[in-house]
């Protein structure tokens, strides 16, 4: 996989800038934010492949920032990394319309796939629409 | 009116479920401690997975992330023996404390929990000890409460203030909510309050203040075992 590019969403900065330059190193392109307001402002400024999102912060918590997030961008691929995980904020993260729900800490070759199968499906997902825009113009002009 | 053992299961439970809540608090911390020491040592082994494709090692790299793994081990080393200060809490009804102490310790166990309501905490400690014989555990309790108290009362970035006044055969506890605030909104966190200050032989009152208003806990300065 080349060039994915990806935002990551911590509040523990050690973390994000760790696992960026591992990303880096495996060829990504990789932003990070620490909190929910400055993630969604990034996110407007650019287009992701993948969001790997924190869900506790202070301020905008996960959950809020996912919804933000997708409501900025339907097709937007989260998964979310939380260190505080139980059962009840992973269906309500996967109900929010979060891809995937990772447990802290991950294996880095499990998250490099996953943001490999996220951009994947981001993709089709792209095409799709593209594929249904033209579509509607067509039948609309009765070509 | 609940019979004594409904008012002692009661607090037992109560006592439970605050000591779950910073244990969890904590392990999500401890979490994070494992999980950064996790990706810097993967960073090194990218490294030499990279050396060993040719790429020389950069020197100074590696002594950043071993120097940072080596102070996130102290952070996970800190957080262990604040933890089992607080664990042992429970060991003795009573026991003699430095106040000092028990809010230093509570409030690194707990600086998560105030951070995610983006909240900010000032204590200046005495500097002499403020000796005080209690419930170690149910000190901390109490002292929690008023914060939490304080801080539901508050603007969305609440600005706590810790004040510690030892007085003759007495401690007041002063927590002031400086940032604004309504007041005491909740009457189910201020009636458990009062109950833990009277299980403590003292009681709770409230001040309005200027910019918002103090919770003041008066406790014994020496409290019997089975007070």
């Amino acid at each position: 996989m080349a060039n994915s590019k990806v935002l990551l969403v911590d509040d523990e900065t050690e973390f994000t800038a760790t696992l960026s330059e591992r990303l880096q190193l495996r060829n990504m392109e990789v932003f990070t934010a620490s909190n929910g307001p400055d993630a969604l402002k990034l996110a407007d400024a650019h287009r992701f492949d993948a969001v790997i999102l924190d869900l506790q912060m202070p301020g905008m918590d996960g959950i809020e920032t996912l919804k933000r997030l997708l409501t900025g961008d339907v097709d937007q691929q989260v998964i979310i990394l939380s260190g505080h995980a139980t059962v009840s904020k992973g269906v309500e993260a996967i109900k929010t319309g979060a891809t995937e729900f990772l447990e802290k800490p991950v294996d880095i070759q499990v998250l490099t796939d996953m943001i490999g199968d996220a951009a994947a499906q981001r993709m089709v997902l792209l095409e799709d629409r593209s594929a249904q825009a033209i579509d509607d113009i067509l039948k609309k002009r009765g070509w | 009116m609940n019979t004594g053992a409904q008012d002692r299961e009661e607090h037992l439970r109560a006592d439970l479920k605050f000591f779950g809540r910073i244990m969890a608090n904590v392990s999500h911390e401890f979490n994070n401690v494992i999980t950064i020491i996790g990706e810097l040592s993967g960073l090194l082994q990218d490294l030499a997975g990279l050396a060993e494709r040719g790429r020389p090692l950069p020197v100074e790299k590696l002594e950043q992330v071993t120097a940072k793994i080596n102070l996130h081990t102290v952070r996970g080393k800190e957080l262990i023996s604040h933890m089992n200060r607080f664990s042992h809490g429970v060991d003795e009804e009573v026991h003699s404390l430095d106040l000092r102490e028990s809010i230093d310790n509570l409030s690194v166990l707990t600086h998560r929990l105030l951070e995610r309501r983006e909240a900010t905490l000032a204590f200046t400690a005495p500097e002499s000890k403020v000796p005080i014989t209690c419930d170690p555990f149910l000190v901390q309790r109490a002292l929690f409460c008023s914060w939490e108290l304080a801080m539901d009362a508050d603007a969305p970035s609440p600005a706590l203030e810790l004040v510690i006044r030892p007085e003759h055969n007495s401690v007041d506890i002063l927590v002031s909510s400086v940032s604004g605030g309504e007041g005491i909104t909740s009457r189910e966190e201020w009636r458990e309050l009062s109950v833990m200050a009277g299980r403590l032989g003292g009681r709770v009152t409230v001040d309005r203040i200027d910019d918002g208003f103090t919770i003041r806990i008066s406790l014994p300065a020496h409290l019997d075992a089975g007070t």
